[in-house]
C-alpha cells in the first residue's frame, strides 16, 4: 500500500513529445511577439505604448507558461479562467515534493498536529481540532478575504501517510494526501503532497475569493519548503527589512 | 542608522535607515566595527547583477560586536567580537552537514526565484541580489545575522580587525579556489585576476605547496603586489595580446604542458583585447549574455590536459562561446561555487593566529562609511592603485 509511486508531473493533455514540441514552438512565438510589442510600445510611448507594454507582459506570461499564441484572442475575450493559473475549470490537481533530512516519524508527528501547520502554510491562519479525525481550517487570501472548511481524515498511517477530504458544503471542496517516503541513500525523507480541488464553477468562480493565488504548484512548493526549513533549521528564514519598503518586482 | 544603499548602476548612497531587529530565534544583531568593499560588490555597482532593488543595503564583508541575541543562540554572548561569513547557512541541512555551506538548502527566502534561474537554490548571501535572499548587508552601522549560532566566529584578542576581516570572504574564497583542486606538489597554478581574491588565491597556492604561481592581470600594481608579496611570476595581457597569444605564452612558460590548475578569479566583467572583447561587450550590453567570459575561455584553453579549472569569480546568468571542445577533449575538471566560508573559518583563523599569513597586506585604502560612494567610484576605476578599501562606520 505504501510502495512508492513517483508523482506524475505531466499535465493531462501534453504527455507526448509532439505536444511538448508544439508547446515550445508556441512559447517561442509568444516570446517573440512579446519582445516585438514591448519594443513598439516603448517607441510609441503614451497610452497606446503602455497598452502595448501590458500586452507584451501578457504574452511573456503566456510564453513562460508554455501556452504561446494559440487561442490568445479567445482566452483574452472569454476564457479568463483558462489563464488565471493555467488550468481549465473542473477538478484541479496540484502536487509537489521535497526532501527533508529528518526521519519520517518526526515529520509525520509534526504534520499530524494540524494546529502547527499555519506556521508553514502561507494561506492557513488557524486550524481547530474538532475531533481526532475532524478539523476546521481557516484561510486568508492575500486580498484579506477569509474562507474556511471542515476536513475529515480518511486514512492515517503513522510515519507514512495521511489522507483527508473536506466535508459536504465546504467553500472549496477538496481532498488531499501527504506521504512520507524514505529518501534514497539515507538522506532523510521524501515528502509528497497532493491536493485536489473540486471547483464546480471553475477557477473563475474561485477568483473573487482571491483563492487562485493559493491554487498554484508554486504555493504548494513554498509551503513544503517552509516545512523543510522548520524541520531542519528550526525556523523559516526571512530577509524582511522593515526599513525600506520593497514592493517592486525583482528585475 | 547609516547604511550604504544601492539605488541603481553607479549609484551607491549612504542613507539613514531604521536599525535592524531580531526576527528569528537564531538571529543576532552585530554592531559593525569594520567592513570592506568586495570585488563582487562592483558587479552590483556596475548594474550587472539581476535581482537588485533600489534601497538595498549592500556589503557582505563585515565584522563587529554582538549587541543582541535571539533566544536560540547560546554559544555567543553580548560583547563578543565576531567575524561573520558572507554565506548564510543553517548548519543543519544535507549540504551544511557535508561542508557545502554556500549551498545551504534553507537560508534563501527567495529559493523559488533561484530555482527558476539555476535549477536549484544556493544559500542566501548578505547584501547581494534578491535571487540570493535580498538580506540587508553589512556596510552599515548594524546588521542582522541569521543562524548566528553556526556562522559568526569569535576573534581571538591577538588578532586585529584588519587581520580578521577578510576571513568573511576573500581569504577563504582564494583558499577554496586552490584547496578544491587536488593540487599535487610542484604543480603550476595560473591565476587570472590579481584583485583581493586573486591575491589570496596566490598566497594560498604558495601555502599549499604549488611549484610555480603565474599571476595574470591587466593592472601592473596588482601584478607588482603578487610578485612582491608571494613571489609570483607575472603576465600582463596588455603586453601579450589576445586569447590565443595568452594561451601560447602560458604554453611556452610551462614547456608545452600548460598550467596544471587555472583559476578564474575575475568572473563576469572580464577585460580583454581586440575583437573578442568587443563581441562580448556588445552582447552583454544587449543583454544577450550576462557575462563576458573571456577569462573563462582562456583558462579552459590554457589548462593542462586532465588539469583543473577553478572558478571563484562570480557569474550570474549565461555566457557565450565557451570552448566546450577543449573542455571535453582535454578531459578537464571544473571546480567552482560560492565559498563554504563556515567550513574554512577555523583552519584559516588558526593560520592567521599563528602568523603564517597577515591578510591585511591587501588593504590599500582606509575610509569612513560616509565616504562609500567615493570609495566605490575609486575602486571601480582602479584609481589611486586601489585594491582593497576597508571602511569604519
Amino acid at each position: 500500500m505504501t510502495s512508492h509511486r513517483p508523482i506524475d508531473y505531466r499535465g493531462n493533455d501534453d504527455s507526448d513529445l509532439d505536444s511538448a514540441r508544439e508547446r515550445e514552438k508556441q512559447r517561442a512565438l509568444a516570446l517573440a511577439a512579446s519582445v516585438g510589442s514591448l519594443m513598439v510600445g516603448m517607441r510609441r510611448g503614451g497610452l497606446s505604448g503602455l497598452a502595448l507594454g501590458a500586452f507584451s507582459g501578457y504574452l511573456a506570461y503566456r510564453a513562460s507558461t508554455g501556452r504561446g499564441l494559440k487561442g490568445t484572442g479567445r482566452s483574452l475575450m472569454q476564457g479568463a479562467e483558462r489563464t488565471l493559473t493555467g488550468h481549465r475549470a473542473g477538478p484541479l490537481e496540484l502536487s509537489a515534493a521535497v526532501t527533508i533530512a529528518r526521519p519520517s516519524e518526526q515529520l509525520y508527528d509534526f504534520w499530524r498536529d494540524f494546529t502547527r501547520l499555519p506556521a508553514i502554510m502561507t494561506s492557513i491562519t488557524a486550524v481547530e481540532i474538532l475531533a481526532d479525525d475532524r478539523s476546521r481550517w481557516h484561510a486568508e487570501t492575500p486580498l484579506g478575504g477569509t474562507y474556511e472548511w471542515e476536513a475529515e481524515i480518511v486514512e492515517d498511517v503513522p510515519g507514512e501517510r495521511i489522507a483527508w477530504r473536506s466535508i459536504e458544503g465546504s467553500d472549496v471542496p477538496q481532498t488531499g494526501e501527504i506521504r512520507f517516503v524514505p529518501a534514497p541513500g539515507g538522506r532523510g525523507t521524501q515528502v509528497e503532497l497532493k491536493l485536489r480541488y473540486e471547483l464546480p464553477h471553475g477557477l473563475l468562480a474561485a477568483a473573487p475569493l482571491g483563492f487562485v493565488n493559493a491554487l498554484s504548484r508554486e504555493a504548494v512548493r513554498e509551503d513544503l519548503r517552509h516545512f523543510k526549513q522548520v524541520m531542519e533549521a528550526g525556523e523559516v528564514p526571512t530577509a524582511a527589512i522593515h526599513t525600506t519598503p520593497h514592493e517592486g518586482v525583482i528585475r | 542608522m547609516k547604511a550604504v544603499c544601492w539605488h541603481g548602476a553607479q549609484d551607491m548612497r549612504v542613507d539613514n535607515v531604521a536599525d535592524p531587529q531580531i526576527l528569528n530565534p537564531r538571529d543576532a544583531i552585530i554592531k559593525v566595527t569594520s567592513t570592506a568593499i568586495c570585488g563582487s560588490d562592483l558587479h552590483l555597482y556596475g548594474g550587472f547583477m539581476p535581482g537588485m532593488q533600489s534601497g538595498d543595503i549592500v556589503g557582505h564583508e563585515f565584522m563587529g560586536e554582538v549587541v543582541e541575541l535571539g533566544s536560540a543562540v547560546t554559544n555567543l554572548t553580548v560583547g563578543n567580537r565576531v567575524v561573520v561569513p558572507f554565506t548564510i547557512a543553517c548548519g543543519q541541512c544535507f549540504f551544511c552537514d557535508s561542508g557545502y555551506h554556500s549551498l545551504c538548502d534553507n537560508s534563501n527566502p527567495n529559493a523559488g526565484v533561484a530555482e527558476k534561474m539555476w535549477g536549484q537554490s544556493p544559500s542566501g548571501l548578505f547584501g547581494y541580489t534578491h535571487i540570493l535572499g535580498g538580506y540587508a548587508g553589512g556596510q552599515a552601522e548594524y546588521v542582522r545575522v541569521p543562524y548566528a549560532d553556526v556562522g559568526p566566529m569569535v576573534v581571538p584578542e591577538s588578532v586585529s580587525d584588519e587581520q580578521a576581516l577578510f576571513l568573511t570572504d576573500i581569504f577563504p574564497t582564494g583558499y577554496q579556489a586552490i584547496a578544491q583542486c587536488d593540487m599535487q606538489p610542484g604543480d603550476t597554478v595560473a591565476i587570472w585576476g590579481c584583485g583581493p581574491v586573486g591575491q589570496f588565491a596566490i598566497a594560498s597556492a604558495k601555502m599549499l605547496g604549488a611549484g610555480r604561481v603565474i599571476a595574470i592581470d591587466t593592472v601592473n600594481e596588482r601584478l607588482d603586489m603578487a610578485a612582491r608579496q608571494h613571489g609570483a611570476e607575472t603576465l600582463n595581457p596588455r603586453d601579450v595580446g589576445n586569447t590565443l597569444q595568452i594561451v601560447e605564452a602560458l604554453r611556452d612558460m610551462t614547456a608545452g604542458r600548460g598550467p596544471d590548475i587555472c583559476v578564474d578569479a575575475v568572473g563576469l566583467e572580464a577585460h580583454g583585447v581586440g575583437l573578442e572583447y568587443w563581441y562580448d561587450n556588445v552582447k552583454q550590453s544587449l543583454q544577450m549574455e550576462t557575462a563576458r567570459p573571456i577569462v573563462l575561455r582562456q583558462a579552459i584553453m590554457a589548462c593542462r590536459k586532465a588539469g583543473t579549472v577553478s572558478i571563484p569569480g562570480v557569474y550570474g546568468g549565461i555566457a557565450d562561446k565557451i570552448p566546450v571542445g577543449a573542455l571535453m577533449n582535454k578531459a578537464l575538471t571544473i571546480k567552482t561555487g560560492q565559498t563554504h566560508v563556515q567550513h574554512y573559518l577555523q583552519p584559516l583563523m588558526d593560520h592567521v593566529e599563528r602568523g603564517d599569513i597577515d591578510p591585511s597586506f591587501v588593504i590599500t585604502h582606509r575610509m569612513r562609511l560616509d565616504e562609500a560612494p567615493e570609495a566605490y567610484d575609486m575602486f571601480q576605476a582602479r584609481r589611486d592603485n586601489c585594491i582593497k578599501v576597508v571602511m569604519q562606520p
